[in-house]
């Protein structure tokens, strides 16, 4: 009897998770730009810790908190699409086809704050995963997009792949993967909010990536007396800022 | 003079919303501190006078190494340029959230979270607590995949435990 009642109520719960799973809006954000005449446009986004595919692993669902507010978006210009590198077309695993396919390019943005990786993460509901978000660029054209400056600060450190810039706020914003040989910025400038840093790329030292830029937030939440330094969900200040950027008030 | 002021101004602000300052538990002086201290070059030295926290650096690249530091009060940022290699380690005295600004779920996780040494995005990372602030290591390799310096952990770890104050503003 214990067994039919257990077994009904795993039913119940994975039909619950189906439904759940089946539920997922896409948000959409209407907006205007001025280009001699006024155009409607429109731009969708998952909301955060939806991860896609759902398989990719457990993001932070529900957490719309924006950590970084009044950030400047990364990327210059839109259009710019934050989904995944590992589990898109082309990935390591995605769906069979070329990392440049069209679709990769395109709206909704999909979160992938947690996405399963193999290293602790204390903010991931599983303890691990990817510690930023991966944003593609409004084409696959290598060295072509500035990544730019989110809060004024100081360039902390530039290595064989990675910039790294302490905002204000004391916030630690990481770019990875762009042109080494494109950086406006050298270690210790003071930067402002908005201004070029390097163009996107492929660079993960002697080893190539696909072609796009990991962002990422680490701040300091005081625990019990202790500070403790954490890599943040960006998702929610991203989709912010890029509202703003669409709108022209970026 | 105004400049200095409405940056000092936006920064109280910033800071004031919901993070601020933390406070430095400096460790008692003791003769192998100030034997550290003393031997620290005088171009590092300077470099860091201003900064009030505890600079920490690993014993035996202080002399040696060809070093970039970033410093400002309440942080900074040394590159250690190794063969091959970058590593940074640095230390900030800023917090930004406090408990009662995340989730109870989210307070948990990071109540359990233990310093670890872990391999992410081809580097091998650590961040930790000490002297009552913060403190991050970071080291990237030329060769991601080949280099065993960042694809395990214990390179880092051999560094983390050579960690000796270097200097610093009580």
């Amino acid at each position: 009897m214990r067994l039919y009642l257990t077994l009904i109520l795993v039913l119940l719960l994975s039909s619950c998770a189906k439904t759940k799973d089946k539920k997922v809006k896409t948000i959409t954000y209407q907006y205007q730009q001025h280009h001699g005449s006024i155009k409607s446009k429109r731009f969708s986004y998952t909301p955060a810790g939806v991860l896609s595919p759902p398989s990719s692993g457990q993001g932070r669902y529900g957490d719309n908190y924006i950590y970084a507010p009044h950030i400047r978006f990364p990327i210059e210009n839109a259009p710019a699409y934050i989904n995944s590198q590992v589990y898109g077309i082309g990935g390591m695993n995605g769906k069979a086809g070329k990392l440049c396919d069209i679709r990769n390019y395109q709206y909704p943005w999909h979160d992938n704050f947690c996405e399963e990786r193999g290293w602790g993460m204390p903010l991931c509901p599983t303890g691990k995963g990817h510690q930023g978000v991966d944003i593609r660029t409004a084409t696959c054209a290598k060295k072509r997009y500035y990544a730019v400056a989110v809060e004024s600060g100081r360039i902390s450190y530039i290595g064989k792949y990675t910039v790294s810039l302490r905002g204000n706020s004391g916030r630690k914003y990481r770019y990875l993967h762009l042109d080494s040989n494109s950086l406006q910025v050298s270690r210790g400038q003071y930067v402002r909010r908005g201004q070029r840093i390097g163009l996107v790329s492929d660079n993960m030292g002697r080893t190539k990536t696909s072609i796009h830029l990991h962002f990422d937030m680490k701040q300091t939440i005081v625990i019990d007396g202790i500070p403790k330094q954490v890599y943040v969900p960006p998702y929610s200040s991203l989709v912010d800022a890029y509202k703003r950027l669409l709108s022209g008030r970026p | 003079m105004k400049k200095t002021l409405i940056s000092l101004i936006t920064l109280v602000v910033i800071l004031s919303a919901n993070g601020g300052i933390l406070s430095v538990q400096w460790p008692q002086k003791s003769s192998v501190q100030e034997k550290i201290q003393k031997d620290t070059p005088t171009v590092l030295k300077d470099k860091i006078k201003d900064v009030k926290l505890p600079v920490l650096l690993p014993k035996s690249y202080i002399v040696k190494q060809k070093m970039s530091v970033v410093a400002e009060k309440n942080y900074y940022a040394i590159t250690i340029f190794l063969k091959g290699a970058n590593l940074m380690i640095s230390g900030d005295k800023t917090y930004q959230m406090q408990m009662k600004d995340i989730d109870k779920k989210s307070q948990k996780m990071l109540k359990q979270s233990r310093q670890e040494f872990i391999n992410a995005e081809g580097m091998m990372i650590t961040d930790f607590s000490r002297y009552g602030v913060n403190y991050s290591m970071q080291l990237e390799c030329d060769e991601v995949e080949r280099d065993k310096r960042c694809s395990d952990d214990k390179f880092l770890r051999e560094i983390y435990r050579q960690l000796v104050i270097v200097g610093g503003r009580r």
